[in-house]
């Protein structure tokens, strides 16, 4: 997932606004008194929801026949109001990259494969959503086909027919699609960057893809044919970017604004950045459905709300207040701590994790020396990181690169970091005198929020306890990442995070520590080239086997972590939401780092 | 007259388009290039290209502007979709032209701003009004202890102080909400009552001082004392001399207050979470949509240019030395 | 006795007769630095058809006297003590309804800057007729020939077109024409002009001050003339009052005080105002030092700490005690007549001319035969008249 294209920056980006106007609010810095009260001090916590650890595998066949399993005391009937940040903007499936938009468009589109959840949240099978199964590969995993269900509907009613879906990957080629993921795009031109669109122009002027690439053999059969293996393609075609778009009713630009859909719902209404209002889609099957539900009449959402706007709305539970969520905003961090420590407001609350993972990255070009990185490692304050950051309500500390939404997922911690989360200056200092670096000055670059300010602070202080001089470099935040990109650049440590696109490290190693791949403009900003690594890399992306490969990445990352240590890890992102008291099935979806929109009731 | 409102007019005109010139440059001036924003995580220069291509920032910046200017009164063809007249950009983070953005947020920040407006010219001026007629006396200090009280007030502290009281606390009022005038009047004004006194309260306590001692300061001029040593009755000094020559003042100032309302009242509308042209311009600058921004800040230099020649127009009729000079 | 010290029309001297009558008049507004006294124990009457003439520095308190004798000062600020009798009417009690009824209808203010005196909103004609309307009742439409009746009568060519044109359509002269055509619409019988000349050219002055005289002749009105400018007052007041410090220092008719100025003051103000007549030669006297602060006036004469002459006081009277103003002519001052006309022959006219010298020696005989007739016995019937 890109960095300024994140759901979370996204999320918070009233918050930047707010502060950037200088105006005397506090709301992003939720650092300071409140955040130090951590889950742990509180006696709510008993009361409060949990964060879930979550598995993901690939099912089979069977996971993807529908009904997807009811939720233990639905009940029908009734429109949801949600209240959302900003209008998602766009619609056309092939534009869906952030996270919000990826939640709410789940409702009225689906794709080859999707997430099906369990319904305690803990639990993720890569399923068949249109398709039968989750793919079925062949020729080393470079050939993938799949079957469409029989009885498909789009709204209008006309039949889902593999056309749609070879015309919906088609279309991602034109020049207009800029603003959804391109895995698949490469992956059929064998390309990297935008090369993709030099091999194909897109379908609109009456050429299409060559069967070589992607074929409909028949109406109900898609065919992939990649130069190279791609193991985790059921992850990847389950990213709501991958949805199918009727061919009949392609309008181009237009089509963003109104989409056709074959899920359950479908757009009644679009009132620009004001409200979207979904009604049911008579033409949806739920037997054909393994993961949506249609236990409401229709969803209204509201855009434009704020963090604030909506905690006071969910904290208040009366009237229409409680009959009320925002599926994407999180409590505002000034009011977290009041909401977890209440506990009738904490009973309605959930909290999960988000796919995002912070590190302090060290710049390997300057900062030469693995022992210089290990002592600085184990001076840094990740705890005091994490309170700037907000606290127990905005993560969990991180032992490794990988967050624990990731498929394989297991805790480790080679620096010691869990146990002395506030760093340990003595034994850096007793490491650096031993180097001669004792009086050493680095940089730390980072954005300049409120948070991030904090952040750096307190890394100067504690830092300086073993006797490193740090100069702090605060960064606009609307040119950070340019900066801090830019190879070579004169930072010695930047603060930085990263989300995965899927539950899989392949969308984590590669594009942070492959060595061929450092450049201005990438997200290889340690520069660590280390052979092993690119080597591991290149065997991981050939294995075949899904499972086999998520071990592979954890302990690549494990080895990064212990032997390069490009970066110290910091702190898991999580996320708190509320809901109001009447709405029922609210479970945080670890994979869309949201609300799970489609299994929601009116009790 | 007719003469000074066509200069007045050709003037306006002129700094429109200096000012969309200036406007123009800016925003292509800036180191940051917009393209890079729209072209994710894997951009390269032929990436970098198309987008160039699709935002039609491939050519030379005069250029641009050239077909920028022309755009706004015969339309334009991105490669990504058709912007009609008046074309004030296209959008790519909403994959909409930006006029008509622009002109379905204008209802909200309109009733935003004239009913804010009238709360605060009535109250404002009226309690200045009385403060002058009263000078030295108790409603007089009362007038002005509370209008410096109101001027250092805040919206986005005010704001969430009314909400929580009014709706959260004692569930007065539901929560701020824009309803079209024509489509449930009595919902227009009930939905945006909160944020008009919100947003009225801070221009109170500027207008009450402004009208207070405007009006003190005409009750100096001679031709006010004039009037008194003529034997004309006290409101009718008041009114027909004072208050004559304090208005030119309040309609300057209202002027230009109400055409940077109309240009939308940032922290109101993100305060309330009304969608007017203010939230849209904080949510196209997070975005950092260039034609959005670009497209709304000419919307409001043209506003408040418009406004400016209204203002003048006004002149003419309430002051003689203008009309016959 | 000489008849020079006694004419007749001195201005106190018919006091039942005045027209306005000005007792004993206190005025002291409270300001945030203390209390200022701006008018301390003023008396003076006019008499219709007479004008008199106000003199002083800026500060003396003229204007200020006479925004009270209006009604016009702020209530709240100001406190008013002694008398003001117009007409038999006691205004220093009445209401604000009274005064109005009586502002521009029976006294009428004229304004120093004609160009700010008129509201530039509104036609001149507009502003004629308001008063005329308010206090006759009269239609618009007899009002709207009322001003164009005026503004022909102040000398404004074409007045039926010029009615209705706005203050900033006239020069400077013609809008003090106007201001005089608002101010005398009602055929005030009290005119009060406060520096109507100040602010305009000099070769205009002349022509306004002809103009309110030639009005007084029509109108027989009294007229009040505040000035600071004795060459104004020369050619167009009867009686002449001078003030220093809000307080009257000197009075006389016109010619007395011009002719035998009997206060060290008046002296000053003599000096330092050229005249046509003077030998270009003679250097101009300024008056040394600053008005004094009205929140703190010196203590006995207010003006010893300016006064060249207090040497010739015996004992320290000038700083002590404070010399009377008797009615009728005469001065507030310590020295003797007799010192006054020897120190103005010796010390004061040879610098303002021949004239001077010459009359001056006529005062002083005049001064030294009376001395002389003071000290024969069974000619004191003649002092209740002189002290």
């Amino acid at each position: 997932m890109t960095r300024s294209l994140s759901g979370r920056a996204l999320r918070y980006s009233a918050c930047a606004i707010v502060a950037s106007s200088a105006l005397a609010l506090s709301a992003c810095s939720s650092g300071g008194g409140g955040a130090n009260a951590g889950p742990k001090n509180n006696q709510a916590q008993a009361q409060q929801s949990e964060k879930k650890y979550s598995t993901t595998k690939v099912g089979t066949a069977a996971d993807s026949n529908g009904p997807a399993t009811p939720v233990p005391g639905a009940k029908n009937g009734g429109v949801l109001q949600t209240y959302e940040e900003s209008d998602i903007g766009h619609y056309d499936p092939g534009q869906i990259y952030t996270a919000n938009a990826q939640d709410i468009v789940s409702l009225f589109e689906r794709g080859l494969t999707g997430y099906k959840m369990s319904n305690d949240g803990t639990k993720f099978t890569v399923v068949g959503d249109l398709a039968t199964d989750p793919g079925t590969a062949s020729n080393g995993d470079k050939t993938w086909t799949f079957h469409l269900k029989s009885g498909l509907k789009w709204q209008d009613g006309t039949p889902i027919t593999a056309t749609d879906i070879k015309w919906s990957f088609e279309r991602l080629f034109d020049s207009g699609e800029t603003n959804g993921p391109t895995y698949m795009q490469q992956w059929l031109s064998n390309t990297t960057g935008a090369g993709f669109r030099k091999f194909y122009p897109g379908p609109y002027k009456g050429k299409s893809l060559p069967d070589s690439v992607l074929s409909a053999p028949d109406n109900s059969t898609i065919v992939f044919n990649f130069k190279t293996p791609h193991a985790d393609l059921p992850y990847t075609l389950a990213m709501p970017g991958y949805g199918a778009v009727e061919k009949a009713k392609d309008t181009k630009a237009k089509y963003d604004q109104m989409p056709v859909s074959d899920g359950p719902y479908q757009i009644k209404s679009h009132s620009l950045d004001k409200e979207l209002v979904l009604e049911k889609n008579p033409n949806w099957d739920p037997k054909l459905d393994p993961i949506r539900h249609q236990y409401l009449d229709g969803y209204d959402i509201h855009y434009g709300h704020s963090t604030q706007d909506t905690t006071q709305r969910l904290e208040d539970q009366t009237g229409a207040n409680a009959k009320a969520v925002s599926l994407g905003n999180p409590v505002d961090p000034n009011s977290a701590d009041k909401v977890l420590t209440t506990p009738s407001i904490a009973k309605y609350t959930v909290q999960g994790y988000e796919p995002f993972n912070g590190t302090i990255t060290y710049n390997m070009t300057r900062l030469k020396d693995y022992q210089v990185r290990k002592a600085l490692s184990i001076a840094m304050p990740i705890k005091q990181i994490l309170t700037a950051a907000g606290g127990a309500s905005a993560g969990d500390l991180a032992g490794n690169y990988f967050s624990p939404t990731m498929a394989g997922w297991k805790q480790t911690d080679p620096y010691g970091k869990l146990k002395k989360p506030n760093g340990d200056p003595a034994t850096a200092k007793a490491m650096l005198t031993k180097l001669h670096k004792t009086g050493m000055k680095v940089t730390l670059a980072y954005e300049n929020t409120p948070a991030m300010q904090n952040a750096a602070a307190a890394i100067q202080t504690t830092l300086k306890q073993a006797g490193v001089n740090v100069q702090l470099k605060d960064i606009p935040r609307s040119t950070y990442f340019t900066q801090i990109d830019v190879v070579p650049n004169q930072y010695d440590m930047y603060m930085a995070d990263w989300g995965a696109d899927w539950p899989n490290g392949d969308t984590v190693i590669p594009p942070l520590f492959d060595g061929r791949q450092i450049a201005t403009g990438a997200n290889n900003t340690a520069h660590l080239n280390d052979p092993y690594v690119n080597k591991q890399i290149d065997k991981i992306n050939a294995m075949t086997d899904v499972n086999q490969s998520q071990t592979a990445w954890q302990n690549l990352g494990e080895y990064i972590l212990e032997k390069d240590l490009p970066g110290i890890p910091t702190y898991n992102w999580t996320q708190v939401q509320l809901y109001g008291k009447d709405v029922g099935g609210v479970v945080y979806n670890n994979v869309l780092a949201m609300l799970d929109p489609t299994r929601l009731f009116l009790k | 007259m007719l003469r000074f409102l066509i200069r007045r007019a050709l003037g306006a005109l002129v700094v429109l388009i200096l000012i969309s010139a200036i406007t123009y440059g800016l925003f292509w001036a800036v180191p940051r290039d917009p393209a890079m924003l729209s072209c994710g995580r894997d951009c390269t220069a032929s990436a970098l290209k198309i987008i160039h291509h699709n935002l039609g920032t491939d050519e030379p910046i005069y250029l641009q502007y050239w077909h920028y200017m022309v755009g706004i009164f015969a339309g334009r063809h991105f490669p990504v979709g058709n912007c009609p007249a008046p074309c004030l950009g296209y959008s790519f983070d909403e994959s909409t032209p930006v006029w008509p953005i622009i002109t379905g947020r204008l209802p909200v920040t309109i009733s935003l701003a004239i009913g804010g407006s009238v709360v605060f010219l009535i109250v404002g001026v009226g309690l200045g009004m009385i403060a002058a007629a009263r000078r030295g006396k108790l409603i007089d200090k009362v007038a002005t202890t509370l209008s410096m009280f109101m001027y250092s007030m805040q919206i986005y502290f005010l704001g969430p102080i009314a909400l929580a009281i009014l709706v959260y606390g004692l569930h007065l009022f539901n929560n701020p909400a824009y309803v079209p005038f024509t489509e449930n009047p009595w919902g227009w004004f009930v939905g945006l009552l909160i944020p008009w006194a919100v947003l009225a309260t801070i221009f109170v306590g500027a207008y009450t001082r402004m009208t207070r001692s405007l009006l003190i300061e005409q009750f100096q001029e001679e031709h006010v004392k004039m009037a008194r040593a003529k034997g004309m009755s006290t409101p009718f000094v008041f009114f027909r001399y004072a208050w004559r020559g304090a208005l030119s003042m309040i309609i300057t100032q209202f002027g230009m207050d109400f055409s940077s309302l109309l240009g939308g009242a940032i922290i109101t509308e993100y305060t309330f979470s009304l969608q007017g042209l203010g939230a849209f311009s904080v949510e196209a600058t997070d975005k950092s949509d260039l034609p959005s921004i670009m497209g709304i800040m000419l919307f409001g230099a043209a506003l408040i240019v418009i406004f400016n020649a209204a203002i003048d127009a006004c002149y003419a009729v309430i002051d003689p030395r203008v009309r016959l000079n | 006795m000489s008849t020079m010290t006694m004419p007749a029309g001195s201005p106190a001297a018919t006091g039942g007769e005045a027209f306005l009558s000005v007792r004993d008049l206190y005025v002291r507004f409270s300001t945030e630095d203390g209390i200022v006294k701006a008018v301390d124990g003023l008396s003076f009457d006019v008499q219709r058809g007479r004008t008199l003439g106000i003199v002083g520095e800026s500060g003396s308190g003229k204007s200020v006297t006479n925004l009270t004798i209006l009604g016009m000062h702020n209530p709240a600020t100001t406190t008013i003590g002694g008398e003001i009798v117009l007409d038999g009417q006691e205004l220093t009690g009445a209401s604000e309804r009274q005064l109005q009824q009586l502002r521009g209808n029976k006294m009428a203010m004229i304004f120093q800057d004609p160009m700010t005196s008129l509201s530039p909103y509104y036609t001149v004609g507009r502003q004629i007729a308001e008063p005329f309307r308010k206090h006759t009742g009269a239609t618009k439409r007899a009002a709207h020939e009322r001003a164009v009746e005026m503004l022909a009568k102040v000398g404004i060519p074409q007045p039926a077109q010029r009615v209705h044109d706005y203050p900033h359509q006239f020069s400077g002269g013609m809008r003090q024409r106007v201001v005089i055509a608002m101010a005398l619409v009602c055929n005030p019988d009290l005119i009060i002009a406060d520096e109507p000349t100040t602010a305009l050219d000099v070769t205009v002055q002349a022509q306004i001050l002809d103009l309110l005289l030639e009005m007084q002749r029509e109108f027989g009105s009294a007229i009040v003339l505040i000035t600071h400018d004795l060459g104004v007052v020369a050619n167009t007041a009867d009686d002449l009052l001078v003030m220093y410090a809000g307080r009257a220092v000197e009075r006389g008719t016109v010619e007395e005080v011009l002719r035998a100025p009997q206060h060290p003051y008046t002296w000053g103000l003599l000096g330092s105002m050229p005249s046509l007549t003077t030998d270009v030669s003679l250097p101009l006297t300024p008056i040394p030092g600053t008005p004094p602060s009205l929140l703190d006036p010196p203590t006995g004469c207010p003006f010893h700490p300016r006064c060249r002459f207090t040497e010739h006081v015996s004992g320290a009277r000038c700083r002590t005690e404070r010399p009377e103003l008797p009615d009728g002519r005469g001065a507030a001052c310590h020295l003797t007549p007799s010192q006054k006309a020897e120190l103005y022959a010796e010390d004061v006219a040879p610098a303002l001319g021949e004239e001077a010298v010459e009359a001056a020696a006529d005062a002083e005989r005049a001064a030294d035969a009376e001395a002389v007739e003071d000290q024969v016995p069974g000619s004191t019937d003649s002092e209740e008249n002189e002290q």
